[in-house]
């Protein structure tokens, strides 16, 4: 008898199960986990996201072109500092042109070279130097000169002032000898000094009238 | 979808605030450094009239110089 054999084609799937055992001796760590407490989400809602968006958008677009313009004015510096190294050897060589070659072949002279350039500076230099003086001498006051004379108050219309009694001499002004007063003849009134003012042709008024000031006195001695 | 509202977490939004004062204290800087630029600018735009006044005070002087040179008969 032959045997034969049967074949059949099996239509389920044989389930297939690994057995993973572990080794019994290792043992895992236990990770611990941190519970952590999560609080209540809260949000922030935007008014107006899109022009958010687009401010945003817009103002990074500006910082870009800002930074290409950046790059632009570095070429353009660097360009210039090549340009200033130029200039220089330039002027050098013309200095030496000048200096030494040509000053040869011409005669000396005493004569300074002058510039009108140099000239205008120096003119402003001293300009500034007379403002500076004259705006000192303004803080400072007019100038009234130490004389010795009796200036004796009147009233305004000519009367003298009657001492009170039982009251303390009139104090006697300074550089004069210890002497009573007496009442003389009414003597006018220096005029009053004008406030001191800043510009120019005021101080050149000042300085009239305080010479027209010291004439009086003199005369008055 | 366009319409539906856009909310923000409040970290986020406090990092943002942080962010755009940062930013705005920048501009200040830049602001001073760009003004400091523009007064050495000006400074420099001075030295350079004067160095163009000088030079054409030195080319009128050559040019005296060639002239009389030139026409010695004058003299």
């Amino acid at each position: 008898m032959v045997k034969r054999k049967t074949t059949h084609k099996r239509t389920t799937k044989r389930k297939v199960t690994k057995k993973t055992s572990l080794p019994k001796h290792k043992s895992v760590p236990l990770k611990k986990v941190v519970k952590h407490e999560i609080g209540p989400a809260y949000m922030v809602q935007l008014s107006d996201p899109k022009s958010i968006r687009k401010d945003i958008l817009e103002s990074l677009r500006e910082v870009i072109i800002f930074m290409q313009a950046h790059e632009k004015f570095m070429r353009i510096q660097e360009e210039k500092v090549t340009l200033f190294a130029q200039l220089k050897d330039e002027v050098k060589d013309l200095n030496l042109l000048i200096e030494h070659r040509l000053k040869k072949h011409l005669p000396k002279g005493k004569l300074k070279a002058v510039s009108r350039y140099e000239e205008k500076r120096q003119k402003q230099q001293e300009m500034e130097k007379v403002e500076v003086i004259s705006a000192r001498e303004m803080a400072r006051g007019p100038k009234i000169p130490d004389m010795s004379v009796n200036v004796v108050s009147t009233f305004p219309d000519g009367s003298m002032p009657q001492p009170l009694p039982n009251s303390v001499p009139p104090a006697t002004p300074f550089n004069v000898p210890q002497q009573r007063v007496q009442a003389s003849a009414p003597v006018p009134m220096a005029p009053p000094m004008p406030k001191p003012v800043a510009p120019k042709s005021d101080l050149d008024d000042l300085e009239n009238q305080l010479k027209d000031i010291e004439d009086q006195l003199r005369g008055i001695q | 979808m366009e319409r539906m509202p856009v909310f923000v977490k409040v970290d986020d939004y406090n990092d943002v605030l942080g962010i755009v004062k940062a930013v705005k204290s920048k501009l200040e800087d830049a602001k001073q450094t760009l003004l400091k630029i523009h007064d050495l600018k000006n400074e420099e735009d001075h030295q350079i009239e004067l160095w163009q006044n000088t030079l054409a005070e030195v080319e009128k002087k050559v040019d005296f110089v060639d002239h009389s040179l030139n026409e010695p008969q004058q003299f």
